[in-house]
C-alpha cells in the first residue's frame, strides 16, 4: 500500500533529528522521522541490577560491533586507529553518552584566517548562539556563568555538577599550575527542571538514566515533538534515498519493522544519521545521475573524517575519592591548552576533562584508561589501592581533516539486512600525535600536582570514536564541500544534512551542543524558505 | 542476578570444575578478609557466561585443555596439585600461548566476582548497584572560580 507523501521525512531520531524535528513540529510543518532502532524504555535501563556494570561489555557496549543488537550494523574498523561507537534508538547516542555539553569557541570556527589549516566554516559562533541557548533550554544545562573561557553565555538551567572529591582534588591541582579550569556544561539535571528528576549521583549515565537527569533527546526534545504532531517511525531502516528524474530527491526506501520493504515519499528529505551513517547511506543511494553516491559530485561525501584522538591519565590517590559516585564523566574540564600555540610544535590544541571512576568490575577490568588490574597475588592490593581511589583526566585532541580519514561502503561486510557496512580508514597525522603526546605531558603534570601517588597513562584509547564529524561538509563553495551553510545539498536542493557529517573542522570539545545548534539553524531556515527551498 | 546464575552445570566437566576452583583462586586469591574467587564457587558464573556464547566454547574449550596438559607435565596430578607458584608458571604459560582465552578467562572471572554479593558486601554498603538509591555526592569547593573568572579572556578572539 502506497504511503503519503510527507512534506518533510527526517533520517535518524539521535541528537541533531530530535532537535531539527521539534523546531518543524513546534512551527507546525509537518515532519515524519524513519529510525532504525526502537524507543528505549528509561524504566529498563540496568541501573538497579546488581550486574549493571557487566551491561558496558555486552547490550550497553558502545562499539555496535561489540553489542550486536538487530538495530546495529556491522562497521569494519580494521584499519583504523579509532573505533567508532555509536547508539541505534530513539535519542541516538545520546542514550549513551557521557552528556559533556561544552560549546565550540569562536575560534574554532576560523582555524584557516587564524592558524593557517583546514578551512573555516561558512558559521560563526555569533551566528549559532540563539540556536545554542535554545538548546541549552530543552536540553537543560548544568552549569555556571562567568567562564573566562569563553563569551558571556546566557544562565545554565540548573546549578554545576557537584564536583565530588575527584573534581576537589583535581581542582587542587590545576589551581596548583595555576592553570584555568571549570564545573564542565553538561546536560545532567541538578535540579528538577521541565518535569524531569534530578540526578541523584548513580554514575551508569553509559547505561542510560532512568531518572531521565541526563538530557537523552528521548526525554526532552521527542515527547514535545510528538505532541506538536511530529511522527515518528521506529524500527525503520532507511536503504537508500531516492531521486526523481528532475535531480531532487523524492524519499527514502526502507525495511520496516516487519522487515518488508517500504518507500516513503517526501518533498524534502533530511538526513540525520551520524557522521558515518549519513556517508554510508549517501554512497548506498547510486543512480544514473549520481553513480558515486547521493549528493556526491565533489568525491566528498565520506572523506575528512575526524573523531577527536583521545589519551587518558588515571591518577591513584591515598585519599579515598569514591569516584563511582556522581556523573560517571563530567566534572570539571580545563581549557588551558585549547588555543593554537605554535612553540609548543603542533597547531590547534587539547581539552582536559577530569573524569570519576567506575564501580568494582569496570575498576578491576582496566577503568578508564585500560589499565587491567593484574590476576595473582597482586590482585588484591592492586584493586585496594585503585577502586574509588582514583581520577582520570580525558585529554581531547583537535584532529584535523584529511582525505585520507574516509568512509567507504565495504566490499563484504552488511548488515541484517544486506546494506553495506562502513569501512573506516582513519590514522593519527604527526600533528594530532604531537599534540596527544603534549597533553599527556601537561595532564601528568595536573595530576601529580593534585597529589597522585602513581599516574598511568594510555596514549590512545582506541574505542573512543564518539564523536563523528566532517565526512559530508559545509561550505560556500559547491566543488569543496557537499552541503551549503544551510545543510542544503549543493548537487540535490531539497536535500540536507543536519548531523556532525557537516562539522568543517572537529574542535577539541565534544559536538553534541554545536551538532543540535547547527541542526536548529538549518531548520529555521527551512522554516523561513520552505516556499523557495529550490531557488 | 543469581550468583549462580543456574544451579546444573552447562559447559564444564566435574574434573574441569574441579581444576577451575584452583585456577580461580590463583586469577584472584584468597586474602585481607576477602575470599578466593574459587572459594566463592565463581565457576558456577563462569559456566553459564561460556555455555552462552559459542566463541567462549571454543576459547574455553582449548584454553582448559592447555592448562590441564601444562598442569601434567609439572605434576603427574595435574594442576591442582601444584604449589601456588608452579600454578602461577602454568597460568603465565597459557596466558602467553592463548592471550585471547585468558583475557577472556581473566574477564569473566572479575565480572563473576565483583557481582558477587559476598565480595560487594566486603567491599562496603555504597558498592551496590546505583539506582534506585544513588549516592550522596559532596558539593566541593568552588570558592576560587572568581580568581579564575577575573583572570581575564581566556579564549581567543575572532
Amino acid at each position: 500500500m502506497s504511503r503519503e507523501t510527507v512534506d518533510v521525512l527526517v533520517i535518524g531520531a539521535g541528537a541533531s533529528g530530535a532537535a531539527f524535528v521539534w523546531s518543524l513540529a513546534e512551527s507546525g510543518f509537518e515532519v515524519m522521522c524513519l529510525e532504525q532502532g526502537g524507543e528505549p524504555d528509561p524504566e529498563k535501563f540496568p541501573a538497579k541490577e546488581r550486574d549493571w556494570e557487566v551491561h558496558r561489555q555486552t547490550d550497553y557496549h558502545p562499539d555496535p560491533n561489540v553489542r550486536g543488537l538487530p538495530e546495529d550494523y556491522p562497521v569494519n574498523n580494521d584499519e583504523s586507529a579509532v573505533e567508532p561507537v555509536m547508539y541505534n534508538a530513539v535519542g541516538g547516542s545520546t542514550i549513551l553518552y557521557s552528556a559533556h555539553f561544552p560549546r565550540f569557541h569562536p575560534s574554532d570556527f576560523r582555524t584557516n584566517t587564524l592558524d593557517g589549516v583546514a578551512d573555516d566554516w561558512p558559521v560563526s559562533y555569533e551566528e549559532l548562539e540563539p540556536h545554542y541557548d535554545v538548546n541549552d533550554r530543552i536540553m537543560g544545562i548544568a552549569g555556571t556563568t562567568g567562564d573566562p573561557a569563553y563569551p558571556p553565555k546566557s544562565s545554565r538551567q540548573t546549578r554545576p555538577l557537584l564536583l565530588g572529591k575527584p573534581g576537589d582534588t583535581m581542582a587542587a591541582g590545576f589551581n596548583e599550575m595555576g592553570w584555568h579550569w571549570w564545573p564542565s556544561d553538561s546536560a545532567i539535571l541538578q535540579e528538577p527542571y521541565d518535569g524531569r528528576l534530578e540526578c541523584n549521583g548513580g554514575g551508569s549515565c553509559d547505561l542510560g538514566c532512568s531518572r531521565r537527569a541526563k538530557g537523552m533527546t528521548n526525554v526532552t526534545y521527542w515527547p514535545k515533538a510528538v505532541m506538536r504532531g511530529a511522527m515518528l517511525e521506529t524500527d525503520a531502516r532507511v536503504r537508500e534515498i531516492t531521486v526523481g528524474k528532475d535531480g531532487l530527491t523524492n524519499g527514502a526506501v526502507f525495511y520496516d519493522a516487519d522487515g518488508q520493504v517500504q518507500f516513503q515519499p517526501a518533498r524534502v528529505v533530511v538526513m540525520a544519521c551520524n557522521g558515518v551513517g549519513t556517508p554510508r547511506l549517501l554512497l548506498n543511494s547510486t543512480s544514473s545521475m549520481f553513480p558515486d553516491g547521493l549528493a556526491n559530485s565533489t568525491g566528498l561525501v565520506g572523506k575528512n573524517l575526524m573523531f577527536h584522538p583521545i589519551s587518558m591519565v588515571t591518577g591513584v590517590f591515598d585519599d579515598r575519592l569514591d569516584g563511582f559516585k556522581g556523573p560517571l564523566a563530567c566534572d570539571i574540564y580545563s581549557h588551558e591548552f585549547y588555543e593554537t600555540d605554535l612553540s609548543r610544535g603542533f597547531v590547534r590544541g587539547v581539552g582536559f576533562q577530569v573524569l570519576r571512576s567506575t564501580g568494582p568490575v569496570t575498576t578491576a577490568n582496566g577503568g578508564f584508561g585500560s589499565h587491567v588490574v593484574p590476576w595473582g597475588d597482586s590482585h588484591r592490593s592492586v584493586f585496594s589501592e585503585w577502586f574509588a581511589h582514583s581520577l582520570s583526566v580525558a585529554i581531547i585532541g583537535e584532529d584535523l581533516p584529511e582525505h585520507s580519514n574516509r568512509v567507504t561502503l565495504d566490499p563484504d561486510l552488511a548488515d541484517g539486512d544486506g546494506i553495506p557496512a562502513p569501512k573506516i580508514e582513519y590514522s593519527l597525522s604527526d600533528n594530532s600525535l604531537k599534540m596527544m603526546e603534549f597533553g599527556c605531558a601537561r595532564a601528568s603534570e595536573a595530576v601529580e600536582a593534585a597529589g597522585a601517588t602513581d599516574v598511568m597513562v594510555n596514549p590512545h584509547v582506541r574505542t573512543s570514536g564518539y564523536h563523528l564529524m566532517g565526512t559530508a561538509r559545509m561550505g560556500d563553495e559547491a566543488r569543496d564541500s557537499v552541503v551549503d551553510r544551510h545543510g542544503k545539498a549543493h548537487d540535490v536542493k531539497n536535500l540536507f544534512i543536519i548531523d556532525g557529517s557537516i562539522f568543517v573542522t572537529a574542535a577539541a570539545v565534544n559536538p553534541t551542543s554545536t551538532i543540535q545548534a547547527l541542526a536548529l539553524h538549518i531548520a529555521d531556515y527551512i522554516k523561513d524558505n520552505s516556499r523557495h527551498l529550490l531557488d | 542476578m543469581s550468583d549462580t546464575l543456574g544451579a546444573a552445570p552447562a559447559f564444564f566437566t566435574e574434573p574441569q570444575r574441579k581444576m577451575m576452583f584452583h585456577v580461580l583462586n590463583r586469577i584472584i586469591p584468597p586474602g585481607d578478609g576477602f575470599p578466593g574467587a574459587g572459594d566463592l564457587g565463581i565457576v558456577r558464573y563462569l559456566d553459564a557466561v561460556v555455555s552462552s556464547s559459542a566463541q567462549l566454547k571454543r576459547r574455553f574449550t582449548e584454553g582448559l585443555a592447555r592448562i590441564e596438559i601444562a598442569g601434567q607435565e609439572d605434576g603427574p596430578a595435574g594442576f591442582a596439585s601444584l604449589r601456588y607458584d608452579a600454578k602461577d608458571k602454568v597460568l603465565r604459560q597459557v596466558e602467553s600461548a592463548l592471550p585471547e582465552f585468558f583475557a577472556s578467562l581473566v574477564k569473566q572471572t572479575y565480572n563473576g566476582y565483583y557481582t558477587n554479593a559476598t565480595v560487594l558486601g566486603l567491599l562496603g554498603p555504597e558498592v551496590r548497584a546505583p539506582q534506585p538509591l544513588g549516592h550522596d555526592v559532596e558539593p566541593g569547593d568552588l570558592s576560587t572560580l572568581e580568581a579564575i573568572s577575573k583572570r581575564g579572556t581566556a579564549y581567543r578572539p575572532v
